[in-house]
C-alpha cells in the first residue's frame, strides 16, 4: 500500500499534474483499492488538515504583507533598511535573515515568515542587483528558524510527547536557533564577498534619522507586533490578524495608497494566495494519514530506533529519516509519532532529551523547505513566480549550509544544552 | 441482522475472528489514559490468543480529538479514547449534564456509584442513536485551577481574571458567572498563552496540567473540584454489533478492566503530582468548606438553567437523586 | 460562466477580510473585559471557505503549483497531450471529491454532529467541499474545451 501510495504520487507530480490533486488523488485510490476504508475519510483530513486556528495566521500574514505592499509601508521599511545596512557586503541579504529571524521566532509560523518577510525583501534584493537564484534560495530557508526560536509550537509537541521540560527546550532552543541563523548569516556574509554581491554608499547619520522619520508609521509594525505577543494583548495568531489590519489602515488613511478598489484587488489575490497554500497544507494531511494508519512512519522509526547502536550512527540516520519521512507528512505528525517511539533508545545510547528535541525540531524545520513538497517552496513560489527548476539550485545552496549546521547542532550537544544548563541548573 | 458466521470453527479461542483492530488516542505516553490503552492492548491480544491484534495511535495521530471520534464514526477507526465533552457534539448533548459544575461531591467512588446506576446506562444507551458504542466512562479526574500571582479560594479571587476555556457555552457561562473573564483559547496555543500573559489563569485536571507542563507557566494551583472530566473509549457500533459474541466479550471485558487499571492510575498519579508540583514552582492550595460553599450556590441554578432539553432534565433529576440531592 | 467567476472573486475577498475584521473584534473585547465565544470558530470556517473556493479560483486561472517539467519540455501535439491528460486527471479528482464528500455530507446530516463553538451542523460547513468539487470541475472542463479551441495555451504555459 505505501508503495502504491508514494509511487502513484511521484507519477502524478512528474506528469505534471498540481501538486494537491497528486496528494488527494493517490490518497483517494491507495484507499479505495488497497483498503476496506471508505474514502470519505481522505475528505474529512482535507478538512481537518486546515482546521487548525494556529494555521489561521498564514492567510492573515499573506494578507498584511500584501496591505504593506500596496499601502506603502514596505517601501519605507526598505528604505530604513537600506540606510542602516546597504554599504555592507550582502547587507539587505543579512537583512533578510535577521528580519526572518525575528519575526520567525515570534509567530512561529514558518511558512508565514516566508511570506511576510520574502514578500518584502525579495524585490528589493532583486532591485539591488542580488541574482534571483540567490535570493530566492534564501527568502525560501528563512522561516526554518522560526520553529526552533521560542516560542514554537512544534517544540511543546516535543516536550510533551517525551515528558521534557517546555521551559529548558525554549532556551535549547534560543541557543540552538541563534547558532543556526548566525551560521546562515556567516554564508551569505562570506558568499556575498566572495561573489562580490553589490552593495550601496554609506548613509550618515542624517539621513538614517530621515528614513526612521519616514519609516515611523510603518515600523510600527514589528513593534505591535512583538509588543502586542510579549505582554499578552494578543497570541501570535491574532497578532497576525491586527497587523493585517493595521497595514490596510496606514495604506488607507495615512499614507494614502490604498481605496476601495485596491482593498479589493488586494483581498483577492491574498486569498488567492492563502488558498493556494492552504490546500497543499489540507492535501497533504490527507497524505500523512494514509501513511501513519499504513504505519510507514512507524516501521521506520522502529527500525532506527533498533539498528544503530552507537550515538553517531543512531544521530546520522534519525537525521536521514526525519529528512524523508519530513517530506511526506507534516512536522506535527512526525513529531507526535516518531518521537515516542525513539526516545527510549536515545536515552539508552546517552543522548540527552533536550538535545535530541531541538535536533527533531531542527530537522523537521528544515524539511519545510526540502524539495520536492518543501511548503515554504510553494509559498515563495507565490513571491517568485519563478519555476520550480528556476528555484532549485538556489534552494540546494542553502540545503547544503543548513545540512551543515544541522550536524554541527546534531554533534556538539553544548550548542543547545548551554542555555537550560546557565539557567536551571 | 447480526453477522454471528465469520467464526473459524475448531480454532483454540471459541469463535473469534482474525484481525486488526485501530485504536486510537489522544495522549502522550505515559498518561493514565494511553496506559489503559496499552493495557487494553495487551488484554485483547492476550485473551484472544493472538488472533486479534490491536493497532495503537496514540497522541492525536490521526487527527483531532473531534476528527477521530468522527473517523469512528465513520468506521475508519474502529475505536477512539475520546473526551465525553466531544462526544456531547455528536447529537448526545444530554451528556453534557455529566460536566456540570459542582454537580459532583468531592469523592470519587461517589460518582462511579452514580454511573453504574440509570443515570450512567441511560447516557452509554443513549448513544447507540450516534452509532457508537460506549463502555463507560474513564476518569480523567477532577478539575482545578492554576493561576498567576494569587490563588483562587473563592469566587472572589476569580474576578477579572482571564480564565482559558475551551469554547463550550457552558464553561463560559459557568466563568461569567463566577464573575470572571472567560476566555477561549486552542489548546496548541495555551502554553504560549498563559507565558506572555494573553490569559492567567486555566482550568483542566492534574494530569492535563502535567503533562502540558503547565506549572511552568503558572504560580497557583487551586484544588476546586469543580467539576470532573471523563473520558470514553467509544466503538463504532456497526461493527462492534457485527463481531461474534465472543470477541464482543472479550472487548468488553478488556475495556473494563483497562478502564479500572486507569482510574486507579489517575488517582495515584493525582496524589503523586500534588507532592511534585510544589518543587515544580507550582504552589498547591486547597479551597476551604466554605468557599466550596460559595462556588456550589452560584452553580446549582446553572443545573437548571443548563438542562434545556427533556433529556437533560431526566439525567440530571437520576444524578440528583442517587446523589440525595433534594431539588 | 462570467457570474460564476464574479461570485466567488468577491466570496473569497470578502471572507478573508472578515475573518480579519473578527479577529480584532476578537481582541478588542477581551481586552474589555469580554471575549466572544464563537468568533474563533468562525474565523476558522471562513478561511476554510476561502481555501476551498479559492481551490477552483486558482484552477481557473492556472496557479496551483505543479511540477511543470514535462509538459515544459515538450513543444505541439505532445505537449497538447500531456495537458489535456493533467486536466482529465483534474476532472476525474473533482469528481471523485464531489462524490465522497457529498458522502460525509450526507453521513453527517444523518448523524446530527454539530460544532463545539457554534453548534452549528458540521454537514453546513462540511457543505463547502462538494460545491468546490463542481466548482473545480467547470475550471478543469473549461480548461479542456479552451485547450481543443486552441486558444489559451500560451496563457497556460506563463
Ligand atoms: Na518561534
Ligand atoms: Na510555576
Amino acid at each position: 500500500m505505501v508503495v502504491a501510495l508514494i509511487g502513484l504520487l511521484f507519477a502524478m507530480l512528474l506528469f505534471g499534474v498540481p501538486i494537491y490533486i497528486s496528494l488527494i488523488f493517490s490518497t483517494f485510490i491507495t484507499l479505495a483499492l488497497f483498503t476496506d476504508v471508505n474514502s470519505m475519510v481522505a475528505v474529512q483530513r482535507v478538512f481537518g488538515g486546515i482546521d487548525k486556528f494556529v494555521l489561521m495566521a498564514l492567510p492573515f500574514f499573506i494578507l498584511a504583507a500584501n496591505a504593506m505592499d500596496v499601502g506603502g509601508l514596505s517601501k519605507r521599511i526598505l528604505n530604513f533598511a537600506r540606510a542602516l545596512v546597504g554599504h555592507l557586503y550582502g547587507g539587505m541579504a543579512m537583512a533578510t535573515q535577521i528580519a526572518a529571524m525575528f519575526f520567525g521566532a515570534l509567530s512561529g509560523s514558518s511558512p508565514a515568515t516566508v511570506v511576510a518577510i520574502g514578500r518584502i525583501m525579495y524585490p528589493e534584493l532583486l532591485n539591488q542587483g542580488y541574482p534571483k537564484k540567490f535570493a530566492s534560495g534564501l527568502i525560501i530557508q528563512s522561516g526554518a528558524v522560526s520553529l526552533v526560536i521560542p516560542p514554537s509550537i512544534t517544540i511543546i509537541l516535543y516536550a510533551s510527547a517525551t515528558n521534557t521540560s517546555v521551559g529548558s527546550l525554549f532556551l535549547a532552543g534560543l541557543g540552538a536557533g541563534l547558532f543556526f541563523g548566525g551560521f546562515i548569516l556567516l554564508f551569505i556574509y562570506l558568499y556575498a564577498r566572495y561573489k562580490n554581491f553589490p552593495k550601496g554608499k554609506r548613509s550618515s547619520a542624517k539621513e538614517i534619522w530621515k528614513a526612521i522619520k519616514d519609516a515611523s508609521w510603518s515600523l510600527a509594525v514589528p513593534i505591535i507586533i512583538i509588543g502586542g505577543i510579549s505582554f499578552g494583548i494578543f497570541t501570535p495568531t491574532e497578532a497576525a490578524g491586527v497587523s493585517a489590519i493595521y497595514a490596510i489602515f496606514v495604506g488607507m488613511f495615512v499614507y494614502k495608497e490604498i481605496d476601495g478598489k485596491k482593498l479589493y484587488k488586494l483581498c483577492f489575490d491574498s486569498a488567492k494566495t492563502s488558498a493556494q497554500v492552504l490546500i497543499l497544507v489540507a492535501a497533504a494531511s490527507a497524505f500523512g494519514w494514509a501513511l501513519t494508519v499504513a504505519q510507514a512512519p512507524q516501521m521506520l522509526a522502529g527500525f532506527v530506533a533498533e539498528t544503530f547502536t552507537s550515538q553517531w550512527t543512531f544521530l546520522i540516520f534519525l537525521n536521514l529519516m526525519l529528512l524523508v519521512i519530513g517530506m511526506f507528512v507534516d512536522s506535527t505528525i512526525a513529531l507526535v509519532v516518531i518521537a515516542p517511539l525513539i526516545l527510549a533508545s536515545a536515552l539508552g545510547l546517552g543522548i540527552d532529551p533536550i538535545h535530541l528535541g531541538i535536533v527533531m525540531v531542527l530537522n523537521l524545520a528544515i524539511g519545510t523547505f526540502t524539495p520536492p513538497f518543501g511548503l515554504n517552496i510553494f509559498v515563495a513560489n507565490s513571491i517568485t513566480r519563478l519555476k520550480m527548476n528556476e528555484m532549485l539550485p538556489g534552494i540546494m545552496q542553502f540545503l547544503w549550509v543548513s545540512l551543515i549546521g544541522l550536524l554541527i547542532v546534531t554533534f556538539i550537544p553544548f550548542i543547545s544544552t548551554i542555555l537550560p544548563e546557565l539557567i536551571y541548573g | 441482522g447480526k453477522k454471528t458466521t465469520s467464526a473459524e470453527p475448531g480454532s483454540g479461542s471459541g469463535g473469534i475472528e482474525k484481525m486488526t483492530i485501530k485504536l486510537a488516542g489522544m495522549t502522550p505516553p505515559g498518561h493514565p489514559l494511553t496506559v489503559g490503552a496499552e493495557k487494553f492492548k495487551e488484554l485483547v491480544e492476550q485473551k484472544t490468543d493472538g488472533k486479534v491484534t490491536v493497532e495503537l495511535y496514540p497522541n492525536l495521530q490521526l487527527g483531532s480529538i473531534r476528527e477521530q471520534t468522527e473517523q469512528v464514526q465513520i468506521g475508519t477507526v474502529h475505536m477512539t479514547q475520546t473526551l465525553l465533552s466531544t462526544v456531547t457534539s455528536f447529537n448526545a448533548e444530554a451528556l453534557q449534564v455529566f460536566e456540570y459544575p459542582f454537580l459532583w461531591p468531592n469523592d470519587e467512588e461517589k460518582i462511579w456509584q452514580v454511573l453504574s446506576g440509570d443515570a450512567g446506562k441511560t447516557a452509554l444507551k443513549g448513544l447507540e442513536n450516534s452509532r457508537f458504542k460506549g463502555f463507560g466512562f474513564w476518569a480523567g479526574g477532577f478539575k482545578s485551577m492554576t493561576s498567576k500571582g494569587k490563588p483562587i479560594l473563592s469566587p472572589d479571587d476569580l474576578k477579572g481574571t482571564k480564565m482559558r476555556v475551551i469554547p463550550s457555552e457552558i464553561l463560559i457561562k459557568t466563568f461569567e458567572t463566577y464573575g470572571s473573564n472567560p476566555v477561549p483559547i486552542e489548546f496548541a496555543e495555551l502554553y504560549n498563552a498563559l507565558q506572555q500573559g494573553v490569559v492567567n489563569a486555566q482550568e483542566n485536571p492534574l494530569e492535563t496540567i502535567n503533562s502540558n507542563k503547565l506549572y511552568e507557566v503558572q504560580d497557583h494551583l487551586s484544588i476546586t473540584d469543580h467539576g470532573y472530566q471523563f473520558y470514553m473509549i467509544v466503538a463504532n457500533l456497526d461493527w462492534f454489533n457485527g463481531l461474534s459474541p465472543e470477541l464482543q466479550k472479550v472487548l468488553t471485558e478488556a475495556e473494563e478492566e483497562a478502564r479500572m487499571a486507569a482510574r486507579e492510575l489517575t488517582q495515584q498519579m493525582a496524589a503523586k503530582r500534588l507532592e511534585e508540583f510544589p518543587k515544580l514552582g507550582l504552589e498547591v492550595h486547597k479551597i476551604s468548606e466554605e468557599d466550596r460553599e460559595k462556588f456550589v450556590k452560584l452553580s446549582l441554578p446553572l443545573h437548571k438553567e443548563f438542562s434545556n432539553t427533556p433529556e437533560k432534565k431526566e439525567l440530571l433529576e437520576m444524578v440528583y437523586k442517587d446523589l440525595g440531592i433534594k431539588q | 460562466m462570467k457570474i460564476i467567476d464574479r461570485i466567488e472573486n468577491v466570496f473569497i475577498s470578502v471572507s478573508i477580510l472578515i475573518a480579519t475584521l473578527l479577529v480584532i473584534v476578537n481582541v478588542v473585547l477581551r481586552v474589555m473585559g469580554s471575549g466572544l465565544t464563537w468568533s474563533e470558530e468562525l474565523i476558522r470556517y471562513f478561511l476554510i471557505w476561502v481555501t476551498f473556493v479559492g481551490m477552483s479560483t486558482c484552477a481557473r486561472d492556472n496557479e496551483h503549483m505543479s511540477i511543470e517539467f514535462i509538459p515544459q519540455m515538450l513543444k505541439g501535439t505532445a505537449q497538447k497531450i500531456v495537458l489535456a491528460i493533467i486536466y482529465a486527471v483534474g476532472l476525474v479528482f473533482s469528481i471523485l471529491l464531489i462524490w465522497y464528500s457529498y458522502q460525509l455530507v450526507n453521513f453527517s446530516l444523518q448523524t446530527g454532529q454539530v460544532t463545539s463553538g457554534l453548534g452549528i451542523p458540521i454537514s453546513v460547513i462540511y457543505f463547502i467541499i462538494p460545491i468546490s468539487g463542481i466548482l473545480v470541475a467547470i475550471r478543469y472542463l473549461q480548461q479542456l474545451i479552451k485547450l481543443f479551441s486552441n486558444k489559451g495555451l500560451e496563457n497556460t504555459l506563463n
